[in-house]
């Protein structure tokens, strides 16, 4: 401020904030629609800013309903033949020790063995034994892997004589919930002798549509010790929760604390996981330029209408000695005020509408992501500022003797 | 006198007119752009979840266990049922025949490469298929496996000695493209080995990359299995189940089952895929059924979201300018009114030009909007968007009806004023 403007008589500056005052609280229908699109405009902007995060989270949730998105499978020197190669149950220590996994992660160890399957009483209709798949498990682990497995019966491995049969295991055997049914592995381990068959009852008939149809789930201790293959896994399967990068993170930091065993993404639901939520992220801010782009536009008609209307107003207080940069300040701090006024009741009603859309639309719970609310306000104080910026140029033109005497 | 007035309201205010023209347009285009997106985005999203694989399989009812560890069925070549090659076909003529992206048929044969245990899969990689005299469509493992990536390149079918050799077994074999392998069956087969030349080295990041493909032919030749598969894979377009696709179909009413029978339900579509084919049973993979199902919905409630807040920005980009044009013109009204118009005369002045306007700039928003959904859908999901003309009549419908409600309000309290109020003050 220079000197001479220092100088200026106190009235002068109260004179200024009174004006300031009258014409924000004036009964201008523009102001009121000024203020109305920068709320709205503020609303929206805050409601999608504030809704994205949340539907990413929402999104990366229903894609863990997939299935394991990482995989750790016996290393290469772990053994040479291919569908037999093991590795240590250890593994699984190793891995709720370390700090490469995250809070949430699914883990389900799996052992999988050839085996004779047979139902007890034995049925005439039927051969004498069929070879099956049998897959030692922590079945509640695995089935929260997946939560897309439709079970009919119990899902619960009460006791190690229970066992879930796939559906097409069942429709073979002819066999329902409840039935029992008898296992033998079917090669003796190298070294050792063939473990005397066990039988389990059928706890649960598991449907998937894939490979699981024709296997038995078994308890992982019961098999182990059944096939003679104490203290062996075939696979650990791992459902990590988080965004894909991070999954590609937590890939290597496994595969360097876990050496001599291969940790693999499954990169199928990793990709496609990865496009899908750029997707979502690119409408969402794309919407959200649009619409801040669109505001912009209302805002510069209406504070046009608003200039244009005050054009006698201007009149007056250039012909009382107001220099052109005290209207401009006039308006323009006018504008930023109602623009931060405006971004500040659009963030509480676009933070109310992203809860209430949250619940409804994705359900999940939306809690205020703060940074959002000074961008907002900034946002709608700028375009509010720069929307004036235009008109007020042309309030310089207004030359005071001629609009006077033109009323 | 009405069109006189109008035209030259409309010369004259060209700059005011532009900018009501312009809110228009652009919150049309918006609403344009976001509608676009929103016919297309369930197809696409849709399309990127068909790299999870099939959500179908299909297999021959009847059949025994599969002895399957690793995704490869160990059972003895020969043994259990089958099912025709030649019938694949036909579930391109099924009701939602265009709802089937895709489908591959597989024939495992176990065995050996080097002393070290590893399978041979028979499949398609990228085969024309004749489905009738009018229609063909190329269908294969590289439909159906779009993140599957090959280094080298994809075999021919047709070359029956051509291999794809997954990943880990190229490293452990260590082979590269150009190189040979030779397989040697473990039992039931034809021929004690085959030699096979290396096209490619597959890397899909999953049990893929312990097996050799090659074409069916191949090894229906060395099975012994002219014309068979064991099992296929179909990838379809679906519509996410719902309560009324859960309920039990054999107690549908009629008009219920051809309800159910005629949506792209996953259940409605496996239905139809074993009319078609006999001796089938096709079944819905959960997993990937009910994972994009999941997706899928919230996508579309994404969409709606994003619809509704471009339907609103678009409401208030055009109702605030036609509010800031008419109360502009107040005097204007006042003159009339004082040169005896009645209210109604002078409201359809107004609102007259007022629905030009937006006619205009709901065409020019339909366009732009289009425009700038092509350009999005483009960068995306890397393709372009179509034009969808059933959206250029509710773009217009709306910029009527926006620019109409925008106006009405400002010209109802223009009009109250008395005359002499606005002339006097003016």
């Amino acid at each position: 401020m220079s000197k001479r403007e220092g100088k200026r008589s106190r009235g002068g500056r109260t004179l200024f904030w009174r004006l300031w005052f009258r014409s924000l609280s004036g009964k201008r229908p523009q102001a009121a629609l000024a203020l109305g699109s920068l709320v709205v405009g503020a609303a929206l902007a805050a409601a999608l800013l504030n809704l994205s995060s949340g539907i990413q989270r929402k999104m990366t949730e229903e894609f863990r309903s997939y299935g394991a998105n990482v995989v750790l499978a016996p290393g290469r020197e772990a053994g040479e033949s291919g569908a037999a190669r093991l590795m240590d149950e250890a593994v699984l220590d190793r891995l709720a020790a370390g700090a490469g996994h995250p809070r949430g992660t699914a883990v389900a160890p799996l052992l999988h063995v050839v085996t004779r399957l047979s139902k007890v009483p034995a049925d005439p209709r039927l051969p004498e034994f069929e070879n099956a798949i049998a897959v030692g498990t922590d079945f509640a682990a695995l089935r929260a892997i997946y939560p897309g497995w439709r079970i009919g019966g119990s899902a619960n491995l009460a006791g190690n004589a229970d066992c879930v049969a796939g559906a097409h295991v069942a429709r073979r055997l002819h066999a329902r919930a409840g039935d029992t049914i008898r296992l033998a592995a079917d090669e003796a381990p190298a070294g050792g002798a063939a473990r005397a068959p066990q039988v389990f009852r059928i706890a649960g008939i598991l449907s998937t549509g894939a490979a699981e149809d024709d296997q038995v789930f078994v308890p992982l201790a019961t098999l182990q010790q059944m096939a003679g293959l104490a203290g062996r896994l075939s696979l650990v399967e791992l459902n990590v929760p988080g965004p894909p990068a991070e999954i590609e993170r937590i890939v290597r930091a496994l595969g360097a604390e876990l050496p001599g065993v291969e940790v693999r993404a499954v990169r199928s639901v990793v990709e496609s996981e990865g496009k899908v939520l750029g997707t979502i992220r690119a409408l969402l801010v794309s919407l959200a330029a649009l619409i801040v782009g669109i505001v912009a536009l209302c805002l510069m008609a209406t504070m046009t209408a608003i200039v244009l209307d005050r054009k006698r107003d201007i009149a007056v207080m250039k012909a009382l000695g107001a220099t052109d940069r005290v209207v401009a300040r006039l308006f323009l701090s006018e504008s930023a005020a109602l623009g931060a006024l405006g971004g500040l009741a659009g963030f509480a009603a676009g933070f109310a509408a992203a809860r209430v859309l949250g619940q409804r639309l994705f359900e999940v719970a939306i809690s205020p992501v703060w940074w959002t609310l000074p961008t907002v306000c900034l946002m709608t104080a700028a375009l509010a500022v720069a929307a004036t910026a235009l008109p007020v140029r042309a309030a310089r033109a207004v030359e005071p003797a001629a609009v006077l005497k033109g009323e | 006198m009405l069109l006189r007035i109008i035209s030259r309201s409309l010369i004259r205010r060209r700059r005011r007119k532009l900018l009501s023209f312009a809110a228009v347009a652009l919150g049309i285009t918006v609403a344009t752009a976001v509608a676009t997106m929103g016919l297309d985005v369930g197809d696409r999203v849709g399309r990127e979840l068909r790299s999870f694989g099939a959500n179908i399989a299909l297999t021959p009812a009847g059949d025994g266990l599969s002895v399957s560890a690793g995704g490869v069925d160990y059972r003895p070549a020969g043994s259990g049922t089958f099912l025709a090659e030649a019938d694949l076909a036909k579930l391109k003529q099924i009701f939602w025949r265009n709802n089937i992206v895709g489908f591959a048929p597989r024939l495992d044969l176990p065995g050996r490469v080097e002393g070290r245990p590893a399978a041979l899969v028979g499949s398609w990689f990228d085969k024309e298929i004749v489905v009738d005299k009018s229609e063909s469509l190329r269908t294969g493992l590289k439909k159906l496996h779009p993140t599957w990536k090959v280094q080298g390149s994809w075999p021919e079918d047709g070359e029956a000695s051509d291999c794809l050799v997954g990943r880990r077994l190229a490293a452990a074999l260590s082979v590269a493209p150009g190189g040979k392998v030779i397989f040697q069956p473990s039992d039931g087969a034809a021929q004690p080995s085959a030699t096979l030349a290396v096209r490619g080295v597959l890397s899909t990041g999953g049990e893929e990359e312990d097996q050799i493909f090659v074409p069916l032919a191949t090894v229906q030749n060395l099975a012994n299995l002219p014309g068979k598969f064991r099992r296929a894979e179909v990838s379809a377009l679906t519509k996410p189940e719902d309560d009324f696709a859960r309920s039990d179909v054999t107690r549908l009413s009629a008009q219920e089952f051809d309800r159910w029978y005629c949506t792209p339900y996953v259940s409605s579509i496996c239905y139809q895929m074993q009319q078609a084919i006999p001796g089938a049973e096709a079944r819905p993979v959960y997993r990937v059924a009910e994972t994009e199902g999941r997706i899928l919905g919230r996508v579309a409630a994404l969409m709606a979201l994003l619809g509704g807040a471009a339907l609103a920005a678009a409401a208030l980009a055009v109702a605030s300018t036609m509010l800031a044009t008419v109360l502009e013109r107040r005097a204007e009204i006042g003159l009339y009114k004082s040169l005896g118009a009645t209210n109604a005369r002078v409201a359809s002045i107004f609102l007259l030009e007022a629905a030009l306007v937006g006619l205009l700039g709901g065409v020019a928003g339909y366009f732009s909007g289009s425009l700038m959904a092509r350009h999005l859908a483009a960068r995306v999901f890397g393709t372009a968007a179509g034009f969808h003309w059933i959206i250029l009549p509710a773009a217009l419908a709306l910029a009527l009806v926006v620019t109409l409600a925008g106006s009405a309000w400002p010209l109802a309290r223009g009009l109250k004023l008395a005359p002499l109020t606005v002339l006097r003050h003016e």
